[in-house]
């Protein structure tokens, strides 16, 4: 029968529906679905972003390449150096509604602000994620780590810089946040740099179990922001 | 239809913005007066679900506001909105029907409609920095109604718009009440004086007055004067009555008041209008005004 | 990706012009089928609910016949249909056209709507294992017919 399925189309077909489009315009209960809402959101990211995350990864890489031929660990620094710097391109998506004056908006829909901010950091998370994968995997052949190892020392950075922005964003909240949020992954970045030529640092077996452990204190800590931030919007304080 | 406020609060630090303001409404157009800081803005934004109330409750036909089957239903405007910036006319609308879960097709479709509706189509396709505040304004009130929404809050729709603007408004807002309860908030007494079914005044955060026009000018119904009066005597009347207007004329000066009693000897009782309701209200505000 | 709203729309009615022939009427039903369904389920109409939405549908058109009982003109009459290709399928569709109202209905909702068959058993209001018999029929009737016969 399958084979038949043109056929029965054909045979079934009614003549033009007239009333159609007057129909679509005025029935506006259709719903979306999360996976079509996200994926709209993804058209909605400027472009911009997307560039910088990739121009990072590419500079990321090549810093690594030129500075020390041969050396993976260099790579690992690089990358990890530049970590902070993914931090702001996501943090500056998600500021994108306070600083263009559309959260007020953007909180009576029946989408809202705050699934927009998840799937667009969703969004460019995944693409972070997607990039790192195979870095990972990479650095981890070159120096003979364990894949957790470099999974590990690059999430350092970005948690604690994810960190440090959300407590900037909730304190200094205001026009200029997305600058000092700036402020805070150059600082990251310098700083990482200094540390690891200062103490070469790579965690080595027992030092792991400390980066572990670090990086589950910064995810709570991260939560803790997001849920004091989450209600400081509910106060619309910076709007009175 | 309907559309419930029970005995919402909302503080802000030492301030009661709302104060246990309690509503009950069905279909139809609803005017709320009030002075700027009497706490308009945040009941509005509390029926929005843009803020949290500290208590009460707000549902429309048994949603309540934080559901998203109520943001569903509800088309806002608030006093003030920004939007991303190269963005035209149509993308902005086309953003906002997304976020309003409508699909591409439609909004589409609806959107055009709105545009020519707003008398913005031929604008369609330009960016929205380019547009005056009136403009501006016609757009935000095409997104409110993106998703045919049954309960349309409106904060200062007319703010920014000329006269004949208004006027325009006023007659689509007419004609969209059909089916719908149409909330909006103005100080603007012309906006509402014709078009609500009821009018609700809002003074330090409490609703003091709602009614039908008849019904809330009944308040001051034989309470509005006119009268000329020398100057030092217009100063001390200014004082005690609602000094709604006031010219300066050969011999004296020329005014209107509300307030209880003859203001003088001569004085002539006259109609009162809304106007007059709501300065005699805010009489602070009133006076400000000259 | 799910299916819009608008092809929602075309598959009702075409379901709903299968069944009363009419294209105003069609229409009309198929706007009904969308009011019904939103004012029972408030906001959402998902892919999943197809099988919902065509059951309404059908609910409204039987009620339909039985108010105008119609029925038997209306199948006689058919709408003209653009000629081309017609040559190559005028074996299926006579054959088609010689089956049974319900028999066709099953055609279309299965093997043009693509309906599963548990939420097409729902939709016809009869059990699994009914349909799976019917179904059998059709096609042995169909293969019949085909290959030439009555």
């Amino acid at each position: 029968m399958k084979k038949y399925q043109k056929e029965l189309e054909t045979y079934f077909q009614p003549p033009k529906p007239k009333r159609k489009e007057e129909f679509l315009g005025q029935f506006s209960y259709a719903d979306m679905g999360i996976g079509e809402f996200v994926f709209t959101q993804a058209g909605y990211i400027q472009k911009s972003s997307w560039i910088f995350s990739l121009l990072l990864f590419i500079m990321a890489a090549a810093a690594g390449r030129s500075i020390l031929p041969g050396g993976g660990f260099v790579f690992l620094r690089s990358f990890a150096v530049c970590m902070p710097f993914w931090v702001l391109i996501i943090a500056r998506e998600s500021a994108r509604s306070r600083s263009f004056h559309m959260m007020e908006l953007e909180l009576s829909t029946r989408h809202r602000l705050e699934e927009i901010i998840l799937a667009r950091i969703g969004i460019l998370g995944s693409l972070d994620v997607l990039l790192f994968i195979p870095v990972c995997i990479v650095l981890a052949g070159m120096e003979n780590l364990h894949v957790l190892q470099v999974v590990l020392y690059l999430m350092l950075p970005f948690l604690v810089t994810t960190f440090l922005s959300l407590f900037i964003a909730r304190v200094k909240d205001g026009k200029n946040t997305i600058w000092y949020c700036l402020a805070v992954s150059v600082f990251m970045s310098v700083g990482y740099q200094v540390f690891g030529i200062v103490f070469d640092v790579l965690p080595g077996i027992e030092k792991e179990g400390g980066a572990f452990l670090c990086c589950i204190i910064l995810c709570v800590g991260i939560g803790v922001q997001v849920k004091k931030l989450k209600e400081q919007m509910g106060e619309m304080a910076w709007n009175l | 239809m309907e559309f419930i406020i029970d005995r919402v609060t909302k503080q802000f630090k030492n301030k009661i913005a709302v104060d246990r303001v309690s509503l009950k409404m069905s279909s139809g157009i609803y005017g709320l007066l009030g002075a700027n800081g009497a706490g308009k803005t945040t009941l509005l934004r509390m029926m929005a679900g843009v803020i949290g109330m500290d208590t009460g409750e707000i549902s429309l036909d048994g949603d309540a506001v934080s559901s998203e089957n109520y943001r569903a239903n509800l088309g806002y405007l608030p006093q003030d909105f920004g939007y991303y910036p190269n963005f035209t006319a149509q993308e902005f609308l086309m953003y906002l029907a997304a976020l309003k879960g409508m699909q591409k097709a439609q909004a589409k479709v609806k959107a055009a409609q709105l545009l020519e509706l707003v008398h913005l189509n031929d604008v369609a396709k330009k960016k929205i920095k380019t547009f005056s505040g009136g403009m501006k304004q016609r757009l935000g009130i095409a997104q409110a109604l993106l998703n045919n929404p049954k309960l349309l809050i409106l904060d200062e729709p007319t703010a920014g718009l000329d006269p004949k603007e208004r006027v325009v408004f006023r007659n689509m807002i007419s004609r969209l009440k059909k089916d719908r309860i149409i909330f909006l908030s103005t100080h603007i007494v012309s906006d509402v004086e014709y078009i609500a079914d009821e009018i609700l005044v809002m003074k330090d955060g409490k609703i003091i007055h709602s009614g039908s026009l008849e019904e809330i000018i009944k308040v001051i119904k034989g309470k509005v004067w006119e009268c000329k009066v020398e100057r030092q005597e217009a100063e001390k009347l200014m004082g005690t009555y609602a000094l709604i207007n006031i010219r300066e004329e050969k011999g004296g000066v020329f005014l209107r008041l509300a307030g209880e009693g003859k203001p003088c000897e001569d004085a002539k009782e006259v109609d009162a209008v809304l106007e007059d309701l709501y300065l005699y209200y805010f009489n602070e505000e009133g006076r400000k005004m000259i | 990706m799910a299916i819009t709203l608008e092809e929602q729309y075309d598959k009702i009615y075409r379901y709903c012009y299968f069944h009363v022939k009419d294209q105003y009427l069609a229409e009309d039903l198929t706007q009904e089928t969308f009011f019904r369904y939103y004012r029972q389920e408030g906001v959402r109409i998902r892919v999943q609910e197809m099988a919902y939405l065509y059951t309404i549908a059908r609910n409204l058109c039987i009620d339909h016949y039985r108010k105008t009982k119609e029925e038997e003109k209306k199948e006689k009459e058919g709408e003209v249909r653009p000629l081309d290709d017609l040559a190559e399928y005028m074996d299926l569709y006579e054959a088609v056209g010689r089956l049974q109202k319900e028999q066709q209905e099953i055609l279309l909702l299965k093997y043009v709507d693509g309906l599963r068959t548990g939420e097409l058993a729902k939709v016809l209001g009869i059990s699994r294992f009914s349909l799976y018999r019917k179904e059998k029929e059709i096609l042995e009737l169909l293969k019949k017919k085909l290959e030439g016969g009555v």
